[in-house]
């Protein structure tokens, strides 16, 4: 028997996207995950900007995500002009990063994901029945905002985040307030780990490509080796030899194979190749409630956003005892113009993220690429849709409608963040 | 979802945009709960997943238009509500990505970058207002969480809110942060909608104008005064063109 699925829009999604699935005795003949968000453009008009434009601008791509875009651009500006940060700003970019990824995480695991488990339109709609849970999703939120607030004066398109340096060092009362909200919400979010753990998650694991910055000592988001659980390290340096990058005929969001397959980045990947960097208290809260890392079944990625916050909330209470044990000095960004190429990639909330630029002698851009989680996780998440849609044999066309759009919503796709970048040939009619 | 006939019926929106503007009223933690008291969020699809097509009291619109699609989009929206808010920079005037409009067309073609690229049709970027009548604009990249409360609050009585009529230099001299066009730097406060309390020159960052011209903005005399500081014309107009080049009264600027 022939079927078809569609999902229109998206719900509960950062962005415009749509499913197409064509099936045929429950067997996967065709599908279609389709962003039908306005392409931006971004490389075509970053082109004869300014090298010290691109950090802001880059911003722009994301506004859930827009530190991780202005921190890898930062990075890749100066990989290309040899321009070393301080041991401070390094501390504070980790911990303006970390803020970031506190409230991404929290805002799709708390808000985005948690109602497909509670049979909820939305988490506000949770908030007479589960009062305690959605008060502490909004205090977690708020605390991920604040540290972004305070180190880099906006929540959303961070400002003080400079090439070189910060230009202005938050004040040791505005972290101390951060102490407290810290120390505040530790308890809690570790209670998180038990009741995200208990959620029904569906039971469909994959073999897939994991992939994810690997910390030596630490659990890294911005400065580790790019490592596949099946292949080893990737050279950044030849990326384009790791990652093939093609635009699908239906979408306007590229997407990304490795090897003629899809892979997968963000929380999970992230989980599977650094567990053991994890705290020995988190790990026996996890050990709990039956789940193992590394882990395949996609629909954990929530839970792997939620043990990567009670476990950065350890890290931050670390940060702000080391930020206030030092003096915090006003720095001066000095430093020379040059012509030259830099590439970083770093972990966004979502996945790892790859800007790549060459400036000429004015330190104009002259090439600019940027790979984006979401394009990464693209191929991956139609490769489970093909192998999870005939576990779903016997369901309802409206229960596999929602099993899917539960799937899709796991990865936390960021549409906007897809769009970016798409370099096409210009139509005006 | 119950409908509440005593609450205004809110809709939150994007078109083509980063998202960052409908995520600013989500970042409004500590007084959501209340607001969801007082309004009633019917189409908010980025944060829920019951949705009503319309009508609308009040609709935020995130993002400018760029395919034929949004300028449908748009239009049957502004059928289905009364009060109609352009929010945020890209809404008001096309955002970052209308930077592309000045591109040459030509040039843009010969860029060969995927062959399996040309299904995708691209408009020039713009605000919501090429299309529809808007009823407020919201500038801003992104929308200030505090603006997000006055106008809430303001529509909560019945009252249209006040649009301000002077420029950022005003927030940024009552807020007596040091002036950075003194210091030589080029700095869009003087002509820049307020609204935002000069939260760039705040940490010593120039104001790139992300909210637009206000409206008694001298721009020829602005431009006068920096090339008297020996401002290039390039990195003029260069500052002219970031967020909020597809402006009006921005788009057709020429500084030699």
């Amino acid at each position: 028997m022939k079927q078809s699925i569609a999902i229109d829009r998206f719900t509960r999604v950062e962005g415009h996207g749509r499913l197409f699935l064509e099936l045929e005795d429950s067997e996967v003949k065709d599908v279609q995950l389709s962003i039908f968000e306005g392409p931006r453009l971004f490389e075509s008009f970053l082109k004869g900007r300014k090298y010290d434009e691109v950090p802001p601008f880059v911003s722009r791509i994301c506004g859930i995500c827009s530190a991780s875009h202005i921190l890898t651009g930062l990075i890749a500006v100066e990989n290309a002009m040899d321009i070393q940060v301080s041991e401070q700003t390094s501390l504070l970019r980790e911990f303006l990063d970390i803020g970031e990824i506190v409230q991404s995480n929290v805002l799709h695991a708390c808000f985005l994901a948690l109602p497909d488990y509670l049979g909820a339109p939305s988490t506000i709609a949770l908030a007479d029945d589960h009062k305690e849970l959605v008060k502490t999703s909004l205090e977690l939120k708020d605390l991920g905002n604040n540290i972004v607030r305070i180190v880099g004066g906006r929540a959303v398109h961070p400002i003080t985040t400079q090439i070189g340096g910060f230009s202005k060092i938050p004040s040791k009362n505005s972290l101390e307030a951060l102490e407290n909200s810290f120390k505040n919400l530790k308890d809690r979010a570790l209670h998180f780990i038990e009741i995200f753990g208990s959620l029904n998650y569906p039971d469909f694991e994959r073999e897939t490509d994991f992939v994810a910055l690997k910390g030596d000592k630490k659990y890294e988001f911005l400065n580790a080796p790019l490592t596949s659980t099946k292949t080893g390290l990737i050279e950044i340096s030849r990326y384009k030899e790791y990652i093939e990058e093609y635009t699908p005929s239906y979408s306007n969001s590229k997407a990304c194979k490795r090897n003629g397959k899809g892979f997968m980045v963000g929380a999970l990947s992230r989980m599977n190749l650094n567990y053991d960097l994890i705290e020995d208290d988190l790990k026996s809260l996890i050990e709990k409630t039956g789940i193992e890392f590394p882990n395949k079944n996609p629909h954990l990625i929530s839970f792997a956003q939620i043990v990567e916050v009670a476990h950065l909330i350890t890290r931050g209470i670390e940060i702000l005892k080391e930020l206030k044990n030092t003096e915090l000095k006003p720095e001066k960004n000095n430093f020379e113009v040059k012509e030259g190429e830099g590439i970083a990639v770093t972990e966004a909330p979502r996945g790892a993220l790859l800007h790549h630029y060459k400036f000429n002698d004015r330190g104009l851009v002259e090439y600019a690429n940027i790979i984006t989680p979401t394009s990464m996780n693209n191929r991956n998440i139609e490769e489970d849709i093909i192998a999870y849609t005939p576990l779903l044999q016997g369901k309802s066309e409206e229960e596999i409608t929602f099993e899917l759009h539960k799937l899709v919503r796991a990865y936390d796709p960021c549409i906007s963040c897809s769009t970016h970048t798409l370099q096409i040939d210009l139509k005006i009619k | 979802m119950d409908s509440d006939d005593d609450k205004l019926k809110i809709a939150v929106l994007g078109l083509t945009g980063c998202g960052g503007c409908q995520l600013e009223i989500l970042n409004l933690e500590p007084v959501i709960l209340d607001l969801v008291e007082v309004f009633e969020l019917v189409y908010f699809p980025e944060a829920q997943s019951e949705n009503i097509e319309g009508p609308y009291d009040v609709a935020f619109v995130e993002g400018s238009i760029t395919t034929k699609e949004e300028i449908e989009r748009i239009k049957n929206i502004r059928k289905e509500t009364k009060f109609l808010v352009s929010f945020g920079t890209c809404a008001c005037y096309g955002g970052v990505q209308a930077i592309r409009n000045f591109g040459d067309i030509e040039e843009a073609r010969k860029q060969v970058y995927d062959d399996d690229g040309s299904h995708i049709d691209a408009l020039p970027s713009t605000g919501l207002d090429e299309y529809v009548n808007i009823d407020y604009y919201m500038h801003g990249c992104p929308v200030d969480r505090g603006e997000i409360i006055d106008v809430l609050s303001s529509l909560l009585i019945g009252k249209i809110p006040e649009p301000k009529h002077y420029s950022v230099c005003v927030e940024c001299k009552l807020a007596e942060y040091v002036c950075l066009l003194n210091e030589g730097k080029l700095c869009m406060g003087p002509v820049t909608n307020a609204g935002c309390k000069a939260r760039c020159p705040a940490v010593s960052v120039t104001c790139d104008g992300c909210r637009g011209p206000y409206d008694q903005a001298n721009i020829e005399s602005f431009i006068e005064i920096l090339k008297e500081k020996k401002m290039s014309s390039d990195d003029i107009l260069r500052k002219f063109r970031m967020y909020t080049s597809w402006a009006p009264r921005y788009r057709g600027l020429k500084v030699i």
